[in-house]
């Protein structure tokens, strides 16, 4: 935020010299025909979230008895899928809320598309609370509304309902920060449209622009407003989580009590996020040949962010174990022994190698500026951030407290087809997203155009050699 | 904000002179807090540690730690706590006393150690200006302040239980004995004493080499030490953190005990970032420091004072959901009214909020309040004391155990501590410019605003 910057540091926007190019790039997209690539992916994942939808129908037509879960192993495919949307959606909030209180100018580019990502990983994170009651019409009941169902009533005490509160005020916030956030460039491209005689597009665009002027009073309010919006969604970045991570520590099974759990679960999505937003970016800024905004040195930053989430799940998987054995408990030493080489051992290790040891190689420069194994290691962290919940579900669950109690679990394809089916529907959603909204914030990355001329008195007293 | 004039190479170039007035305090601040101290081990402990022994031990221990499987901890604790007891001696106490002040003064030195490394690896510039104080802090204090824990690596028997009780009569220690043994846990100590001030040192002389020679390669060359430091620093801080203070209470266990510390670390460094500061500019120095920098010290203050609170209701609050009774135990230690033994203790947890959350937390809410020295002193002052209360609160139930006290004792070596820190900080703050005049990012720091927020 300061005036003068450095000569050594980077530029965040290589190859363009007006505004008018920014603006042409980004509405690129939106003011061409659809392509045929663009067309074919859209159909595909909207099939592949039909195909999810026909088998929620299933389950709420026969029961949830179509999936594997049994007595002992209540939760499963359906709670891992859970945890595993929420937690992609924590990267959009970080980026938004987090890295603008910490002045990190590299959010402007990617912030819009990773808020997107956050608002439908979220919707597809809420499917599942739902679906695995096996009565989707009795959803209702999660809020605290007044009834005629007798002395039926939520439980304040439980961290259940503290999520139905959690995940439903984030996704109140992310849809208004990101909507907000969007309406100066809606306007934009309205007034494009309107000069390019597209009087339809013009009307839908104008309407979702709230009627935007640009005038100086519209300006400063839209700054204040993000700002408390941001200071709003700060603490979301931490709450979210950890109340999701109180669904299993609020309880006494060994593998899921533990106090690190809050911040471990933060740690653990803010890393799965990235990890997605990765794999998003690589494909976005090819596809839309947006390198000059989505550069090198923003895929670096992002790389390294998730060695630093990465590391700390490491740190947060040692202490658990190491812990569970200080403990001196039986309880806590075998859950973990188990977790490690009992039944399911090939998840846990599956989850540790992807997330604790692929991170690692962003170490190294060449890796993390080479988009296909950047892109490979990405799929490897949303791979093992899936396994990191089902380790701790299922693993924690499937070892009873009695002997004669302990079960495996093994998934059907119908609970295999919805998570599938999800996967269809947040990519459908954010194809559509990509073609008909600016994918990237036109009017902050303008601020990064123009990096101010260097004051020609520092050069003379630093004597700096400049090699950027 | 000062920022439209420029300063010029011998307002950058200026030294830090330990003024008189400053010497004499840190001086007298040591000699009276020894005197204190000697004076509050001839009374034998003093003011409300004299309160008359607690009745009945044996029944409250046994209503309070009552387990109801084979977990050991009950009879254990009963069969010690009786003994702590008895010769809960003031030279307990001075050993309490001494692990406490050591610790805190460790965690400025620490939380210093981790503003410096994790700015320069997040690339920052903004704090450029003032990153000769924290550097001060971590080369002036780390190598001194470490000897408290030296010294008392030759009493851990006289505090640490598991150091204490011989193999074969607490099960539950036993089993822990692989890492809870004399010379694993003062081998781990030392490596990781090395690892920190290794690393502090290193960048003080890269830092130190930039100005005479100035370039980017000394530069270049923090960011790989702060890379790695940062890594081993969590490991072996939330290490250390098991080792010193969890471990006062060995049946005891939780995992977020380190993140906890660590937060608490946090904020202390940043006060005292931000005192240390505030006192130079006072005298004279440092004019071009502006109240963008403090606004951003008082926001890390305000973040993690919330960040602490955080970690304090996630340790506490599943503790106190599930009511598992080996995890329990340390709460019903701490806040457990009805227990004459542990009265004392409900003050300390109770305020423990207050101080180091809400006080920080409604204090520093507003843009002004970090901005203001008469906004932020009062909060300051709270934190010096808050975090001090803090670690007494970890620490004094596992050690002096019964009827905590402040008294001559935590008033004197608080005091001969504090002092020596003023002193040794300040004189290395004197070694060295208080500019890092050839640092690349200097002038970004200069003229630094934090804009809208």
């Amino acid at each position: 935020m300061s005036h003068v910057v450095s000569p050594i540091r980077q530029k965040w926007i290589t190859n363009t010299e007006t505004y008018g190019q920014i603006t042409a790039d980004v509405c690129r997209p939106i003011e061409s025909k659809p392509s045929l690539p663009w067309l074919f992916w859209t159909a595909v994942s909207g099939l592949v979230m039909l195909m999810g939808f026909s088998l929620i129908a299933w389950t709420m037509w026969k029961g949830i008895g179509v999936w594997g879960v049994n007595w002992t192993v209540g939760w499963a495919f359906d709670i891992t899928n859970f945890v595993f949307w929420v937690g992609i959606g924590h990267a959009g909030t970080l980026i938004s809320a987090v890295l603008l209180l910490f002045r990190q100018p590299w959010r402007n580019s990617i912030n819009r598309a990773s808020e997107a990502m956050t608002i439908f990983a979220v919707l597809c994170a809420a499917l599942f609370p739902l679906l695995h009651m096996g009565r989707l019409w009795l959803g209702l009941w999660f809020l605290p509304l007044p009834n005629t169902r007798g002395s039926l009533w939520v439980n304040f005490n439980s961290p259940l309902l503290w999520d139905v509160f959690a995940i439903s005020t984030y996704l109140t916030v992310s849809l208004v920060f990101w909507y907000l956030g969007m309406i100066p460039d809606l306007a934009t491209i309205r007034d494009r449209m309107a000069r390019a005689g597209k009087k339809i597009s013009a009307k839908i665009y104008g309407v979702l622009a709230f009627g935007w002027e640009g005038s100086t009073r519209t300006w400063s309010r839209f700054e204040i407003i993000s700002l408390i919006l941001s200071g709003l969604a700060t603490p979301l970045v931490l709450s979210v989580h950890s109340i999701v991570s109180m669904d299993f520590a609020t309880s006494v099974i060994p593998g899921w009590h533990t106090t690190i759990f809050p911040p471990y679960f933060v740690a653990g999505a803010i890393f799965s996020g990235f990890g997605m937003v990765q794999t998003l970016m690589i494909v976005t800024r090819k596809i839309y040949k947006l390198e000059n905004y989505i550069t090198m040195d923003h895929m670096e930053s992002i790389a390294k962010i998730v060695i630093a989430t990465g590391s700390l799940v490491g740190l947060a998987y040692t202490t658990e174990f190491f812990v569970a054995w200080y403990s001196g408990s039986i309880w806590e030493r075998y859950a973990f022994i188990n977790r490690a080489f009992g039944p399911y051992w090939w998840s846990y290790w599956a989850m540790f190698t992807c997330n604790v040891v692929t991170p690692q190689l962003f170490w190294f420069r060449k890796i993390r500026t080479n988009m296909v194994l950047t892109f490979i290691i990405s799929l490897f962290i949303n791979v093992g951030m899936w396994f990191e919940r089902f380790v701790i579900i299922v693993t924690s669950l499937h070892r009873d407290f009695l002997p004669s109690s302990w079960a495996m679990y093994t998934p059907t394809y119908v609970e295999a087809g919805i998570f599938i089916g999800t996967f269809g529907m947040f990519m459908f959603f954010f194809f559509l997203f990509s073609k008909y909204l600016p994918v990237i914030n036109m009017f902050e990355v303008k601020t990064l155009l123009h990096h101010p001329k260097k004051p020609s008195h520092i050069e003379e007293r630093e004597g700096l050699k400049i090699n950027a | 904000m000062g920022h439209t004039h420029h300063f010029t190479k011998e307002q950058l170039n200026e030294r830090f002179e330990m003024p008189g007035r400053l010497r004499n305090l840190a001086f007298g601040l040591i000699g009276t807090g020894l005197v204190l101290l000697l004076a509050g081990i001839f009374l034998g402990g003093s003011s409300s540690a004299e309160k008359p022994a607690a009745p009945a031990t044996e029944e409250h221990h046994s209503s309070v730690t009552h387990t109801p499987d084979a977990q050991p901890v009950s009879d254990t604790d009963e069969a010690h706590g009786e003994e702590a007891h008895e010769t809960a001696s003031v030279g307990k106490r001075v050993l309490a006393n001494l692990l406490l002040c050591s610790v805190y003064f460790l965690s400025i030195g620490m939380g210093a150690m981790f503003f410096l490394t994790v700015h320069r690896i997040g690339n920052a510039g903004w704090h450029t200006a003032i990153m000769r104080v924290p550097e001060a802090i971590t080369v002036g204090w780390l190598p001194v302040g470490v000897v408290g824990f030296a010294a008392m690596f030759f009493f851990l028997g006289n505090i640490y239980e598991w150091a204490h009780i011989p193999p074969g009569v607490d099960a539950l220690i036993d089993t822990k004995r692989a890492y809870l043994n004399e010379p694993f846990f003062i081998g781990r100590t030392l490596l990781f004493f090395a690892i920190w001030i290794g690393a502090a040192l290193l960048l003080r002389r890269l830092s130190l080499r930039q100005d005479e020679e100035g370039g980017l390669s000394h530069f270049k060359r923090s960011e790989g030490i702060s890379a790695a430091f940062v890594i081993l620093f969590a490991i072996s801080y939330s290490f250390f953190a098991f080792d010193w203070l969890k471990s006062l209470e060995p049946h005891w266990f939780s995992t977020i005990f380190g993140v906890q510390f660590f937060g608490g670390s946090m904020v202390i460094a940043n006060v005292t970032i931000y005192m240390i500061l505030r006192y130079l500019q006072k005298q004279g120095y440092m004019q071009y420091v502006n109240e963008a920098h403090y606004h951003d010290l008082g926001k890390y203050t305000f973040g993690f004072s919330i960040f602490w609170a955080y970690t304090w209701l996630a340790q506490f609050l599943l503790i106190w959901y599930s009511n598992i009774p080996e995890e329990g135990i340390y709460y019903v230690k701490r806040y457990r009214t009805e227990d004459h033994e542990y009265l004392g203790y409900a003050f300390f947890f109770f305020g423990n909020i207050l101080v180091n959350f809400l006080v920080p937390f409604l204090g520093l809410m507003t843009r002004d309040a970090k901005r203001k020295l008469a906004t932020f002193l009062p909060v300051a002052v709270v934190l010096i004391y808050g975090h001090w209360h803090d670690l007494f609160l970890m620490i004094m139930p596992g050690t002096v155990g019964q009827n905590p006290g402040i008294g001559l004792i935590e008033i004197g070596m608080f005091a001969a501590f504090a002092g020596l820190f003023i002193f040794l900080v300040f004189r290395a703050l004197g070694r060295a410019n208080l500019a890092p005049v050839q640092h690349p990012y200097l002038e970004e720091s200069l003229h630094h605003t934090t804009g809208p927020v």
